[in-house]
């Protein structure tokens, strides 16, 4: 009867030691799962490092004429510095803002060893440059298998910064961007100067992405008052789904191929009412239809105000037509614009655009036109807004009285 | 570990759950058995289908209502216990020996083989290597970081005055990438390069 009454008793006693000892397993199990972690984070950055790359874009330009200078001084050399991404034994993936203009590329791997790279295409629309280096022989990184990233996912960003040296950061997917034609992941990763181009690894060491850069400008955030830029913590990634059919399409012809509407527009805003409020944009207006174009095809006139495409609101003409780029010739789209305040919508299959590169999109490629032209074409362009303006509240009038 | 062990590991796989060296160990094993990986492919499409197919609508409350029900249904009668099973002192005591075992074998630093020892086994590092040698510069196949700024700073080299040696001390003709984004509504997009002659509220663009 007493050892009845006695074990109870002493397992009541026993019952804050074990909770005790539970706490401070469980605080072991913590430490070991961060140690698991830190395992897991390195050991994914160690098989990945030797894919990723330092960028060396050179160029050669003419000083710009000064009030100092009224002649241009002697050409001098830019470099551009970015990161890149081993994606087969001698193709390098990059951003086209780290290769755009070359004249000459190089890489510098992790080890030490520097190439020459030649560039099998560039495509400005998705930021994206391919680089053969036939003098190396690099470890590919594989494009992420299976489901796509998902907000939450942990990322590793892995790339090059200042004197070459390598950046590392972890962190998560924040949230999957969509626009017609592409996906962007924001990340809650830091990146630096450099790092345009940098592999954005899932938890098995894939290639979830490839870092395209900040939130931002460049001129406005993360810039201190010496003009140094300063990391700023929230990264984009153009995801493997959007980067992998544009790496095929660049290895296979050199190029992508983009969508082509055939319209040219001019951006719209409503003023606000108050003096110097801002103006908010409305849409992209139709200035002038490519004749037999899908727009012409699809009935578009000038003076038509382009409002959505796809089921996405429209804003700016740059805006859409960064959307009819990205999207692949042949496929159907929706159209839906305003002409005299009514609302129409149709759709349209896309055709393939006969330019490489959109001239509207080819960078400081081209020398600026003299003021010249230029101005007599904004004048001819005013002076037909005008016409089709008058025109309208000519027909909202009626006939004049007689 | 055999196939048996492989296909426990499907629905940890799909989802992202199993450590780098589980998923190792199972592609080694795909590598080596069809089977498995034809079972493997026909789950990953079964599960693609099933996430594609409509989501049935249901009453609200169903699931609370389904619950309540089962915790009904097994709930224990309602009526004071008899006496204490003799099993549960000997149970606690046995888990007290066992956790006090644990804490032993970790203070003096012995740690079931696992996650908190380095992984053995995992395949190695590859290197980027040389090919064949493009000039004088690349025939250096392996520079030491002491002399990298060095060889890279070379007269012929083409970089304006040489990479920059330090983090903030880089020359203004050199220029570290790092594109701006712009996040707008909800929708971000990388910040196009536009030609000089269209930018501005007058641009005309075609397209």
């Amino acid at each position: 009867m007493a050892t009845c009454l006695t074990l109870p008793r002493a397992l009541r006693a026993a019952i804050p030691a074990g909770a005790l000892a539970l706490a401070l397993a469980g605080g072991a199990g913590a430490q070991g799962t961060l140690s698991a972690l830190q395992t897991d984070v390195d050991q994914i950055a160690r098989r990945a490092r030797p894919s990723v790359v330092t960028v060396f874009a050179v160029r050669t330009e003419s000083a710009p004429k000064t009030a100092v200078a009224a002649t241009a001084t002697a050409p001098h050399v830019r470099t551009r510095v970015g990161s890149g991404v081993a994606v087969e034994e001698n193709l390098i993936l990059t951003t086209a803002s780290v290769v755009l203009q070359a004249e000459r590329t190089l890489v510098s791997t992790a080890n030490g060893l520097q190439a020459e790279a030649e560039i099998v295409g560039v495509d400005p629309v998705f930021n994206l440059a391919l680089l053969r280096v036939p003098t190396l022989r690099l470890p590919p990184l594989r494009f992420a298998q299976g489901r796509p990233a998902r907000v939450g996912d942990w990322v590793v960003s892995l790339g090059t910064s200042y004197n070459a040296q390598p950046t590392q950061s972890l962190g998560n997917v924040a949230q999957r961007h969509r626009e017609p034609g592409q996906w962007l992941l924001q990340l809650t990763n830091t990146v630096y100067p450099g790092n345009s181009g940098a592999a954005a690894l899932n938890i098995r060491g894939e290639l979830a992405g490839l870092v395209h850069g900040e939130l931002g400008s460049p001129a406005l955030t993360g810039t201190a008052s010496d003009g140094e830029r300063r990391p700023w913590g929230t990264s984009f990634a153009m995801p493997v789904e959007t980067l992998r059919p544009v790496f095929e399409s660049l290895k296979r012809e050199g190029r992508v191929r983009h969508g082509y509407l055939g319209v040219t527009t001019l951006a719209a805003s409503l003023e606000s009412d108050r003096e110097g409020g801002p103006s908010t944009p409305i849409g992209a207006l139709v200035d002038g239809i490519i004749g037999g174009g899908p727009a012409d095809r699809l009935g578009l006139r000038p003076g038509d105000l382009i409002v959505a495409y796809d089921g996405e609101r429209v804003e700016t003409p740059e805006q859409l037509a960064r959307w009819v780029l990205a999207t692949p010739p042949g496929r159907t789209v929706t159209l839906v614009w305003v002409r005299r305040d009514i609302g129409y919508n149709g759709t349209v299959v896309l055709k393939e655009s006969p330019e490489r590169v959109p001239q509207w999109l080819a960078g400081a490629l081209a020398d600026p036109q003299p003021d010249g032209p230029r101005k007599i074409a904004e004048l001819e362009r005013e002076i037909r807004r005008l016409s089709q303006e008058l025109g309208r509240l000519k027909d909202q009038s009626g006939p004049p009285p007689r | 570990m055999n196939c048996g062990d492989a296909r426990r590991l499907f629905g940890a796989c799909w989802d992202d759950e199993i450590t780098l060296a589980e998923r190792d160990w199972l592609e080694s094993h795909f590598a080596s058995c069809a089977a498995c990986r034809a079972e493997y492919e026909t789950f990953a499409r079964a599960i693609e289908l099933v996430g594609s197919l409509p989501r049935a609508e249901v009453r609200p409350g169903l699931a609370e209502r389904a619950l309540a029900r089962a915790r009904r249904a097994t709930a224990a009668p309602d009526r004071l216990p008899v006496g204490t099973p003799r099993w549960i002192p000997i149970t606690a005591t046995a888990a007290l020996l066992a956790i006090a075992a644990t804490m032993t074998l970790q203070w003096m630093g012995i740690t079931p083989a696992g996650r908190m020892t380095p992984r053995t086994g995992v395949a190695a590092v590859l290197e980027p290597v040389l090919v064949r040698s493009q000039d004088a510069r690349t025939t250096a196949s392996t520079v030491p970081d002491d002399r990298l700024a060095t060889v890279r700073g070379e007269a012929d080299a083409p970089f304006a005055g040489g990479v920059p040696d330090s983090l903030f001390d880089h020359s203004a003709d050199v220029e570290f990438i790092l594109d701006p984004v712009t996040l707008r509504k909800g929708r971000a997009h990388t910040v196009l390069r536009l030609n000089p002659n269209v930018q501005g509220e007058k641009a005309v663009i075609t397209f």
